[in-house]
């Protein structure tokens, strides 16, 4: 166990070496937000206190999951993913691993949104504590589907536009915009299949005091769950991927 | 040739093979080959393109699942203890794969992370690569922005980080102008004298004569010789190079192979190069084929193999 988190601990510090400590992707993490959030925060002519909990999800989805996804997808296709599989490692340190890479990025990106929330909104998470726990629980679901996304794709080519398929329907499918209880019931229950339902609930519990159907007990468990069969399904497709 | 073939005692082998095969859906890469690199020696792995040797050397290291067969490593067996094979081997891709954004530094130090070696044996180990290797100016270089003579030497230098027993090595030198071979060779050459032993593959059979104590010849999955350099030259040295020269015209090559005696043909300039293995029966064949078609013999030489021609005699080569 130790040697699997010390192994995580060592893939992670490379790729931020290699990937994610660069001018350009870090001012992407942090500009990206900014921008999105001021759009997206404005509605009906005014700030909206309640869209700011889906918008710190989603902003965790798309850069946890898009930083992950490009790591892989760039070491699959230049061959050095390999040099992984020959050290004695096992396979569930490189899928944890490649999600912390992924969930340094996504931390920055979320506080930097935090941020402009505070400063558009003047509001802050109703109860702190239980705020920091579901970001962070929140990035780590993210990071690890993106990567789990990431090794599911055969062509890497591909990789963006698929990405965008899986998220972007979530936008409008897991409480981002429209709340969930206010779906039409056959896209209601569909919301429940997606990872981003679960921690725009959370999230928003723990910023305003409401949640629309998933109570946060539930949705914190679904969470962890999630990002263990996130984990272990990778694990299975790299073995998998041993021609 | 019966010393060369007969399989040494198990204890001599690091790394000891036993009718490993590869299929991929249907078509058979590698094909129940059995061999032993014995400690302390260079092992070369020589055969054609797509003889199926990236695709052992991949077995060999976990990296292609195998599809029937046996791997010990020093006592292991590679099936069965997957990550102690992977301390003990040390292993260089065909192609230069390191981590193209950090520094040779960073690179090395990620190796001896991996391998969980404390933190005072990774420092001390990476400067004493890079001085080995001549990179200890290039230490804060980019991994990319090495020439490609360098990337090969840093990536090997990342293979022995964790100091393993036996470093596998895929053709080497492919891709290096002479220099940069010559510097790979002096390295390989190196390490073996301070005590690695190493099994490296090449379609180069200059660099395989060159290089390796012992050498099995690969073609289409199986072996088809293992031999000291020597050994294999002796295997043929009942086969005789024949040069032959025909005026007025050259005959075909169809018609020479079909001569008793001769092993193959290949057109080299206007003359005809011949293994035979048989002289005598050959020079009649030709001398007799010669006054059937009303040819003169204008050149006819006489010598033995070289290594070029044993390897082609050995895959079968009747390649023009
Ligand atoms: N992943 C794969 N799927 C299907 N066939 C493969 C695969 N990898 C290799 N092969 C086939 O197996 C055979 C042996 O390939 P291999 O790469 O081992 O040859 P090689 O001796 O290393 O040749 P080269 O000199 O080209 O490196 C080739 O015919 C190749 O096309
Ligand atoms: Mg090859």
């Amino acid at each position: 166990m130790r040697d699997v988190l010390e192994h995580a601990y060592y893939i992670a510090k490379k790729d931020l070496k290699e990937y994610y400590m660069k001018p350009g992707t870090i001012s992407w993490g942090v500009l990206f937000p900014i921008t999105f959030a001021a759009a997206f925060l404005f509605r009906r002519g005014e700030y909206s206190v309640w869209a700011a909990p889906g918008l710190i999800a989603m902003t965790v989805l798309f850069s946890a999951t898009s930083m992950a996804g490009a790591s892989i997808v760039f070491e699959r296709r230049i061959g050095s993913f390999e040099r992984l599989l020959l050290f004695p490692t096992r396979y569930i340190s490189i899928a944890l691993g490649k999600s912390f890479g992924g969930f340094l990025f996504g931390l920055i990106t979320s506080l930097s949104t935090l941020l402009v929330v505070y400063v558009l909104l003047h509001a802050f998470p109703l109860n702190p504590a239980l705020f920091t726990l579901s970001l962070l629980l929140a990035v780590l679901q993210s990071s690890s589907f993106g990567v789990l996304l990431a090794f599911a794709i055969k062509d890497p080519s591909q990789t963006m536009t698929v990405f965008n398929i899986v998220r972007f329907p979530m936008i409008f499918l897991s409480g981002v915009i429209i709340p969930i209880n206010q779906l039409p019931p056959p896209l209601g229950a569909l919301s429940y299949a997606l990872p981003l339902t679960y921690s725009t609930e959370l999230i928003r519990y723990s910023y305003t005091g409401e949640y629309s159907v998933i109570p946060p007990a539930i949705a914190f468990i679904a969470m962890i769950v999630q990002t263990l069969a996130f984990l272990t399904a990778t694990s299975m497709l790299i073995r998998k991927s041993i021609p | 040739m019966s010393r060369a073939t007969s399989t040494p005692a198990a204890e001599d082998c690091i790394c000891r093979v036993e009718g490993l095969t590869k299929d991929y859906d249907g078509f058979r890469a590698v094909d129940n080959i059995s061999f032993c690199v014995r400690r302390g020696e260079i092992f070369g792995f020589l055969g054609p393109n797509g003889a199926g040797k990236t695709t052992t050397i991949r077995m060999l290291c976990g990296l292609t699942k195998i599809t029937k067969g046996k791997v010990i490593i020093d006592g292991h067996d590679l099936r069965k203890e997957g990550r102690i094979v992977k301390k003990l081997i040390g292993v260089v891709p065909d192609i230069s794969n390191l981590y193209a954004e950090l520094s040779c530094w960073d690179n090395l130090i990620f190796c001896g992370e991996m391998y969980g070696m404390p933190r005072e044996e990774r420092v001390r180990r990476a400067e004493e690569l890079l001085k080995f290797f001549g990179l200890r100016r290039f230490r804060d270089t980019k991994f990319k922005n090495l020439s490609k003579g360098l990337k090969r030497r840093l990536t090997i230098a990342a293979a022995l980080m964790h100091s393993p027993k036996i470093l596998f090595l895929d053709e080497p030198s492919i891709g290096l102008d002479v220099l940069g071979k010559r510097k790979i060779w002096g390295i390989i050459n190196e390490l073996n004298r301070r005590g690695v032993t190493i099994f490296l593959t090449t379609h180069n059979i200059y660099e395989a004569f060159r290089l390796c104590h012992r050498i099995a010849v690969i073609n289409r999955g199986k072996i088809v010789a293992v031999g000291t350099p020597n050994e294999l030259k002796r295997m043929v040295a009942a086969q005789e190079i024949v040069e032959v020269s025909f005026s007025p015209f050259t005959p075909r090559v169809e018609d020479i192979l079909s001569i008793e005696g001769v092993v193959s043909v290949k057109v080299v300039d206007n003359a005809l190069r011949l293994v035979v293995d048989d002289v005598l029966t050959a020079l009649d064949g030709i001398i007799d084929y010669a006054r059937r078609k009303g040819l003169t013999i204008s050149m006819l030489s006489l010598r033995g193999a070289d290594a070029e021609e044993v390897f082609l005699s050995l895959v079968g080569g009747r390649n023009a």
